[in-house]
């Protein structure tokens, strides 16, 4: 899936708490949460939304240990 | 009405310390994200602990506050409402104590404590303390179990109650298994575990917030309903 704002694909980073999906445009979120929820992927959104330098908001999405991080970057890249 | 009043208080030092607790952990995601975009736009820069040694560069700190976000900040917070809610919880039951210590009645005590106490409320309170000592080591359940022997308050649920000891098993696996569910949090959390043996803890936003609610009702409920009771 590509990022409305930076015109690149959404990469998965992971952290030492489990994959998280950095600086989610807020207007693709309800696109990539029908996208999660359609592959049975577990997930938190961040509850707070930050706009840099007047740039649209962007928010993350915290998945957990339990999610392996490229079958959330492959389900990503499936939607184009 | 001296119990009341100190009641009152405990809540509402109990409700300040979560909401503080929520703070902290709200601003301090919204500070690392900050840096997160600052530091991406900055010189190269080395920043180097004189004290541990450890030497962090831009793509090293990127990384880090975005681990400290995941995880450090959340667990950090998380086992600081469990505690906020263990200090409520027993502080709670010493002053029932303290104002009726006749539910006491039975215990025995050390001659040497007689011997050392100043007054009557000196011995009272080393009787109430080491009972209070003994509940700490069982169970969150054994925990209500105690609180209803005692008063009757009706609360909280025993959904709450579950939740409440899954929620204490997670805190137990980080600060005691680092972060690895084992067999005593399959035990302590029940029906309710959220995990099987081996697996990582996971304290994700959503549970966060779920616990901090739960906390902040549990302790509302009981503070009303004894407050109901001592008046």
């Amino acid at each position: 899936m590509i990022d409305a704002i930076t015109e690149r694909p959404l990469v998965v980073k992971n952290t030492g708490g489990g994959p998280v999906l950095f600086d989610v445009p807020a207007s693709q979120l309800k696109e990539i949460q029908a996208l999660l929820d359609g592959h049975g992927i577990r997930y938190s959104v961040e509850e707070y939304f930050i706009a840099f330098d007047g740039k649209p908001e962007t928010t993350a999405i915290y998945f957990g240990h339990a999610v392996d991080s490229k079958k959330i970057q492959s389900v990503l890249d499936s939607a184009g | 009405m001296p119990l009341v009043d100190d009641i009152h208080t405990l809540r509402d030092r109990a409700m300040a310390d979560l909401n503080a607790a929520q703070d902290y952990f709200g601003h301090g995601k919204i500070a690392w994200f900050v840096l997160r975009q600052v530091i991406a736009a900055r010189p190269a820069f080395v920043i180097r602990n004189n004290v541990t040694g450890t030497a962090t560069n831009q793509p090293d700190l990127v990384d880090k506050a975005e681990t400290y976000v995941a995880r450090e900040l959340t667990q950090a917070t998380f086992q600081q409402f469990i505690s906020i809610f263990e200090a409520f919880f027993f502080d709670l039951l010493r002053l029932w104590l303290l104002a009726y210590p006749q539910h006491l009645m039975g215990r025995k005590v050390d001659f040497k404590t007689v011997l050392d106490a100043p007054d009557k409320d000196a011995v009272t309170l080393a009787v109430v303390n080491k009972e209070l000592n003994e509940v700490l080591y069982e169970r969150p359940a054994d925990w209500f179990a105690y609180l209803n022997d005692k008063v009757k308050l009706g609360c909280p649920t025993m959904d709450e109650i579950e939740r409440i000891a899954e929620a204490k098993a997670s805190r137990d696996a980080l600060v005691h298994n680092r972060g690895v569910a084992g067999r005593a949090y399959l035990l302590k959390a029940g029906k309710l575990a959220r995990h099987k043996e081996g697996e990582q803890i996971d304290i994700l936003q959503d549970y966060h917030r779920q616990t901090w609610e739960l906390i902040r009702k549990v302790v509302a409920d009981i503070s009303n309903a004894a407050i109901a009771k001592a008046a």
